[in-house]
């Protein structure tokens, strides 16, 4: 195969969100802290191929953002994907892909992240349409605590 | 009212969408509010809204009110859950915005989350290009439209740019689906053509002017809506007023739009007036409510369209809401098909 399977814990990024943080913001939004995020699978587009098997170049294989034409082109992991019914999506500028597969509960209200299958938005509080979330979001914790939530 | 699917978003909607953008000029705040829960009340929980908001005139120091309205709504009473929300981003040669720079990514992702604070939520249901970048023949353009003369790489690179940013705003969960406005056959065609082939968001929705006085959508546009299932958002159902008949025989009435713009962004034409009677003249013959008339008459097209209604009063949003309960006779079709041959174009 041409590309790799890696397992990450993505490092996220949470912090006090500008936005909700001035003097009229909710008194329930945390404090900074680091938190751990949601372990994201991925697929390194740019790895190195496996020298005993080293197939044509491939178009699915360009690292993003320049996402070349696809069908026909797919790998087995974006197929094994979308048979999941996900997406598979590239996130931040990292070259890395990931399958994001829709929520059970998407739009359903909620009022921390255990009431979802994926996250629960902060300021629609409602739950997350697909996991994982990409990019920042202000999320409800557990303990009902908002944050911001950056998986980059 | 019913709910029908919204073309290939997967997102249920009520078959007519409730307008905003007269929340901030013509209407406070409160009448909104007002607004807001008659439709609630009425299962209309289809809102659109525009970072442009609201008209009437648009104004540097209003733009994003109506926004912030809808916001201050869900602050107040929830319930984001229950609504199907539509806005957009405005474009290139609005000076009001942005210096009126031309859609791109990162203006896309700028809007995107400005409009997001402002409506105090996490997720925009449907986004919308208020224009597109090339500019087009909508407003009145039709009369001597001229296309741009530029290279169509040149187009495709600013779509992909676009749907690049679109696919990671879905990623990121801040957008459900994605749609175009003022928009031609040949460009919807072209972004869906892109979004297939790189694998990023598709078109879902077009949202045009179309009414009993403004059919250009009947053609080319009404076939490919249809094959494509891509709804016509139609904006614009009642001629911005002039098909309640409340502007007939030219007056201006207090409060209305017609004070701010007297010719209804280019509506007002020698012609019109002559075509408004006619369809007045249809309605009365056969009981109607002539703003019913025209609401049923879009709702009711051969392909798939969800006409906007908006209202400047409470009074209007019910009538108009009442539109969904109306089902046009064979005989005021075949009236209406007379009028319209008489008086194709009105404006």
């Amino acid at each position: 195969m041409g590309f790799r399977w890696l397992m990450l814990a993505v490092a996220l990024s949470a912090c006090q969100m500008g936005g909700g943080a001035g003097p009229d913001a909710a008194t329930d939004i945390a404090p900074p802290n680091a938190i751990i995020g949601p372990t994201v699978e991925v697929t390194r587009l740019d790895a190195p191929p496996a020298a005993a098997a080293a197939p044509a170049p491939s178009a699915a294989l360009v690292p993003m953002p320049k996402p070349e034409p696809i069908a026909g082109r797919k790998i087995p992991d974006q197929i094994a994907c979308e048979k999941r019914g996900g997406s598979f999506v590239a996130f931040g500028a990292s070259g890395l892909m990931t399958c994001q597969t829709p929520t059970r509960d998407s739009g359903k209200q909620c009022k921390r992240e255990s009431d979802c299958d994926g996250v629960c938005l902060a300021r629609s509080r409602t739950c997350a349409p697909v996991k994982p979330l990409l990019g920042c979001n202000a999320v409800l914790q557990n303990d009902g605590r908002r944050v911001d939530l950056c998986i980059d | 009212m019913k709910q029908i699917p919204l073309g290939s978003t997967g997102l249920m909607v009520s078959e007519y969408c409730l307008g905003t953008m007269t929340w901030g000029s013509q209407n406070t705040q409160a009448e909104a509010h007002d607004q807001i829960a008659m439709a609630m009340e009425h299962g209309l929980n289809f809102w659109d809204t525009a970072e442009m908001y609201p008209t009437n005139p648009v104004r540097a120091e209003t733009i994003g009110g109506t926004e912030a309205i809808i916001g201050n709504w869900f602050a107040r009473q929830g319930g984001r859950d229950k609504v199907v929300l539509a806005t957009k981003i405005i474009g290139e040669g609005n000076g009001f915005v942005r210096n009126g720079a031309p859609i791109t990514g990162v203006s896309l992702r700028a809007a995107v989350e400005a409009s997001l604070v402002r409506l105090q939520t996490d997720y925009i249901d449907v986004y919308q290009l208020h224009w597109p970048n090339r500019g087009s023949y909508h407003f009145r353009k039709i009369w001597d439209f001229a296309p741009r003369k530029m290279p169509a790489a040149d187009v495709f690179a600013d779509m992909t740019d676009v749907l690049l940013t679109a696919g990671k705003l879905v990623a990121e969960g801040k957008v459900r689906a994605f749609g175009l406005s003022n928009e031609t056959v040949w460009g919807a065609a072209n972004w869906l053509r892109l979004a297939q082939s790189l694998g990023l968001p598709r078109m879902a929705v077009v949202q045009n002017e179309y009414s009993l006085l403004c059919r250009q959508f009947d053609s080319d546009w009404a076939e490919f809506a249809a094959m494509e299932n891509m709804p016509l958002l139609a904006f614009s159902p009642l001629a911005a007023g002039l098909l309640s008949g409340k502007y007939a025989g030219g007056v201006i009435p207090d409060g209305t739009r017609r004070v701010a713009s007297p010719d209804l962004g280019g509506r007002v034409t020698p012609y019109v007036f002559e075509a408004v009677a006619a369809y007045l003249g249809i309605a009365a013959r056969y009981g109607l409510d002539p703003n019913q008339m025209a609401l049923a008459f879009a709702r009711g097209r051969p392909f798939p369209v969800i006409p906007i209604l908006g209202a400047s009063s409470l009074e209007q949003l019910q009538v108009n809401i009442g539109a969904s309960k109306v089902v046009l006779s064979d005989e005021v079709m075949e009236e209406i098909a007379i009028a319209h041959r008489a008086f194709p174009q009105p404006f």
